[in-house]
């Protein structure tokens, strides 16, 4: 087996490993601490899929930006009643049980595709992402870019203080 | 059945963020899960792109789901931050009066 293909056998089990730890906890904030592990090891398989500007765009935007936004969410609504109620413990059996059933339905599908083992694969460079972006999709980028400042904006108007 | 584990990998991330849909009572988890479905997606279109003839076409979608979870997780943080302090509760089940509406 060569070694390329063991680090990525390794950063396929810590992204299962993380997400699977947010599924059995109970504490809200050590979720977004194994969100975090998931979210790294996923730009890791994004570097193993030949896409490194997307690999650096999950990091920047992924963890430096949703999850800041979450951690701070979670630790600011931490003081207030009921927040922090216990989950009872059949709801980790149920999120397991859950988790099974979905994974051995998906894995039956999964099993009757029949993928070409002569797919070769192509590299790809931050310049062609870009002149991509810029050439035939510049509606889509614009319309996104408008969608976010909505939200943004539809954001402060939800949180203002109504007298 | 194919030998690169990313798309068992992108699997299994799509199962675990539905189940943690499914089953936690606390609407910021659900939050999470969202995130974890919308990087399995992520995952899988990143993968295949790259037999793809043009493969920066889906790294470029892959873009724009991130912004779009961007977008989401301001939006569903603040909307649950509301609930909390009108219902102050934050477990889906209570909010029996939206559910009404």
């Amino acid at each position: 087996m060569p070694l390329d293909q063991i680090i990525l056998l390794i950063f396929s089990l810590i992204t299962v490993c993380g997400a699977l730890f947010v599924l059995f906890t109970n504490k809200i904030l050590d979720a977004a601490y194994g969100l975090l592990v998931t979210l790294l090891g996923v730009a890791a398989l994004f570097v193993f899929s030949n896409a490194e500007f997307v690999a650096a765009s999950q990091i920047v935007i992924y963890v430096g930006g949703i999850l800041v936004i979450l951690i701070f969410g979670i630790v600011l609504s931490r003081d207030a009643k009921n927040v922090a109620k216990k989950e009872p413990k059949d709801a980790i059996l149920k999120g397991g049980l859950l988790f099974g059933i979905l994974a051995i339905l998906m894995f039956g599908l999964y099993s009757q595709f029949k993928f070409e083992n002569s797919m070769n694969s192509t590299t790809v460079s931050v310049r062609d992402v870009g002149i991509q972006m810029m050439s035939g999709n510049v509606l889509n980028l614009e319309l996104i870019g408008f969608l976010l400042l909505m939200a943004l904006v539809a954001t402060t108007y939800i949180l203002k203080d109504d007298k | 059945m194919i030998s690169s584990p990313i798309p068992i990998v992108s699997m299994f991330l799509f199962c675990i963020g539905l189940a943690i849909v499914l089953s936690k009572k606390n609407i910021i988890f659900l939050l999470i899960g969202l995130e974890l479905i919308l990087n399995a997606a992520n995952i899988n279109l990143v993968y295949f792109s790259q037999f793809n003839k043009n493969p920066s076409e889906g790294q470029f979608f892959v873009l724009l789901i991130i912004m779009l979870a961007a977008a989401e997780i301001a939006l569903g943080l603040a909307i649950a931050f509301k609930i909390r302090k009108y219902f102050n509760t934050l477990d889906p089940e209570e909010l029996k009066e939206i559910k009404e509406m």
